[in-house]
């Protein structure tokens, strides 16, 4: 269905929340209910900071990505706008004759919200078409941090540890791997989280995946509420009852998600003040608490331009222990710099440089690696302010 | 070789002053900054113009402005040039301030194997600056010695190093670099165009992109842009054939680039990474 304004899109998303919940509470069903709203955190950005030429904004930048090829011609995509200057409806050809819809929502003209009820599989297959036809788009990505933030927004219901580490290890000797995949249900499950994060409970870490998260509507009144499944690739699935609540949830991650990126581009990036003639931008790096044991095979992993890293560049080996890398982040389209030793990899954020990529890198470096790496500035201080 | 030392040592001093890991934290916590002042507050033209680093602590009340000499011997009208300079004038002419140049100096980083070369030249100089020396283990200082003791001391007896993992990112290059150096820089800012789906780029785009740029002189700008150029050139005409050309002072990225950046995993595009090691080695003087 097509979303003709703001207020067109809240009745379909409330309609399809309230036929989801129905479903969920064992009442009638009926084809398609079943399958809950999802939204999606995306940065559709331009440069940074914006170009003041840029005179057609996310409307114009998603017209031009539909008669990209890319979605084009597996997808037939469709623009349509709403009346709110910041509201279209992409629909697409989502299985055989069955025709999907995005709502893209860009009231901030860079960190934009898309809502689908599509189903999953189809929907994130067409939204990693949609990333890929547009440098500069792309899923934002919430490091455990961000997720903690959301189970504290209400109370933790469900989580989910995902944990898929392959390092290379020395020598000949193939790739240490590990995994481990659970998933915790209940109302207890806030507490656990709580547990894992003690010192001393499982010194290796664990990566946290997805929290299912009972958020309650911040009106005073504490009737609304939604229960929703929040995960660390920037996708949250509500199974309602509350859309409001839902939507309040969504926009205050994204609202914790920009702060971040603003953090890390206006205090971190290097650049140079004409006036002042003052190089700024702090020192940036990751720490380590599980050591690289082989930084060139390390790093021909991290930057061998696929999925999750997401990153082209060529490893120059500066000794033993140490290696340095001119990256391009592949879902930005942008530049930026890494410094490995074998407890520490530090990032040069260019101007100009998303502050995105520095948490994609942290967020994947956390389920890749070492789910307790810490992002701390020059005195040690964390970075994600939350 | 892929770095300069001109390039290592500012690099090194910028992450003293910024607290980077792994390196002393004490020259930032005495107060030292990393500013960049213009050549031309200091009276020179031409090469000698170009941005001088200067360390600057309000809390030391003490600035040092920081040659890097790589030969034999140093030029001695880039030294003689602050003999001529007073405290007024670098406060009316520089971002320094009054707290800044109660005291300053100049301080000369060479490599331990010029060290009598050095001597030499320094003893002739109108000033007295700080020789520091490159050595396998670090940084010693030579001959006199820093007035503010606990800066001296940072370098006594030596400022362990392990030059490998001194932090470089700050500057990517600058216009005494090393063409591998350069490579290793301004390629992925093409590739970063062809994700963007650029199909030709001005060469001086990219070298705008250098934090340096906005204070550097007309004749450093030149030169860099000049390396760039010849970098790429190269780089066009061997391992990235197939992905750019060059032509004067633009680049054609082309249609395969374009989509390649577009595919990732591919194998066009691992091909292509491949292509950045191949060059990068080959600028070095790898086999």
């Amino acid at each position: 269905m097509i979303a003709s304004s703001r207020s067109h899109l809240l009745s379909v998303l409330e309609s399809r929340v309230g036929r989801t919940h129905r479903d969920a509470a064992g009442e009638e069903r009926r084809p398609g209910d079943a399958v809950p709203v999802k939204t999606y955190l995306f940065e559709g950005r331009g440069p940074v900071p914006p170009d003041p030429d840029d005179d057609h904004g996310p409307l114009g930048t998603l017209a031009e990505m539909v008669r990209d090829r890319m979605l084009r011609d597996p997808y037939s995509p469709r623009l349509h706008l709403a009346e709110d200057p910041d509201l279209a409806t992409i629909e697409f050809a989502c299985h055989g004759d069955l025709r999907g819809f995005v709502y893209v929502d860009c009231e901030d003209p860079r960190h934009w919200l898309l809502h689908t009820f599509a189903p999953s599989r189809a929907a994130d297959r067409f939204l990693s078409a949609f990333a890929a036809a547009r440098s500069g788009v792309g899923r934002a990505a919430l490091p455990g941090e961000l997720l903690e933030i959301a189970a504290a927004s209400g109370s933790t219901t469900g989580l989910t540890l995902g944990h898929e580490r392959q390092v290379p290890g020395s020598g000949s000797g193939g790739c240490n791997s590990d995994f481990l995949r659970a998933r915790v249900w209940g109302t207890r499950a806030g507490r656990l989280l709580s547990l894992l994060n003690s010192p001393g409970i499982f010194a290796e870490g664990l990566a946290l995946s997805n929290v299912e998260v009972r958020h309650r509507r911040d009106d005073g009144q504490g009737a609304a509420f939604c229960v929703d499944d929040v995960r660390w690739d920037g996708r949250i699935i509500t199974r309602g009852p509350s859309l409001t609540a839902h939507l309040e949830l969504a926009a205050e991650l994204q609202a914790y998600y920009m702060r971040q990126v603003a953090t890390v581009e206006s205090k971190y990036a290097a650049r140079m003040e004409k006036r002042a003639d003052i190089l700024h931008g702090e020192s940036l790096a990751l720490h380590l608490t599980r050591p690289i044991e082989d930084l060139e095979r390390f790093c021909r992993m991290v930057f061998s331009t696929a999925n999750p890293f997401l990153l082209w560049g060529w490893p120059v080996m500066r000794g033993p222990r140490a290696a340095s890398v001119a990256a391009v982040d592949l879902g930005f389209g942008q530049t930026l710099a890494f410094e490995f030793t074998p407890d520490l990899i530090r990032v040069f954020l260019p101007a100009g440089t998303s502050g995105g990529a520095v948490l994609r890198f942290h967020a994947n470096l956390q389920h890749r690696l070492d789910p307790r790496v810490r992002l701390l500035d020059q005195d040690e201080r964390d970075v994600f302010q939350l | 070789m892929y770095s300069s030392y001109r390039r290592g040592v500012h690099s090194l001093l910028i992450g003293m002053c910024r607290g980077s890991p792994g390196l002393p934290q004490t020259v930032r916590q005495m107060g030292y900054r990393d500013r960049w002042i213009s050549g031309k507050a200091l009276g020179g033209r031409g090469a000698a113009a170009e941005p001088v680093l200067v360390l600057a602590s309000t809390e030391s009340r003490h600035s040092v402005f920081v040659q890097v000499v790589s030969k034999e011997e140093i030029d001695l009208s880039s030294l003689n040039r602050y003999s001529k300079i007073s405290a007024v004038h670098l406060r009316e002419n520089t971002p320094l301030t009054q707290d800044q140049t109660e005291l300053y100096g100049v301080a000369v980083f060479g490599l331990a194997e010029h060290r009598e070369s050095l001597r030499s030249s320094l003893a002739e100089s109108r000033i007295r600056p700080t020789l520091l020396l490159r050595t396998p283990e670090g940084i010693v200082i030579d001959a006199n010695p820093f007035p503010k003791v606990g800066l001296a001391n940072v370098f006594r007896p030596v400022l362990g190093l392990d030059w490998g993992s001194v932090p470089m990112g700050w500057i990517p290059y600058d216009h005494e670099s090393f063409p591998a150096e350069i490579a290793a820089s301004v390629i992925p800012a093409v590739v970063a165009r062809a994700a963007g789906g650029e199909h030709r780029v001005e060469i001086v785009e990219i070298c705008r992109e250098h934090p340096l740029w906005s204070i550097s002189t007309g004749f450093a700008r030149r030169k860099v842009r000049g390396e760039v150029t010849r970098v790429l050139a190269d780089a066009a005409d061997h391992e990235f054939r197939d992905f750019f050309t060059v032509h004067g002072e633009a680049l054609d990225i082309s249609d395969l680039a374009r989509a390649t950046v577009r595919s990732p995993g591919g194998p066009t595009l691992r091909r292509m990474m491949r292509c950045q090691g191949a060059l990068l080695n080959r600028l070095a003087g790898g086999p």
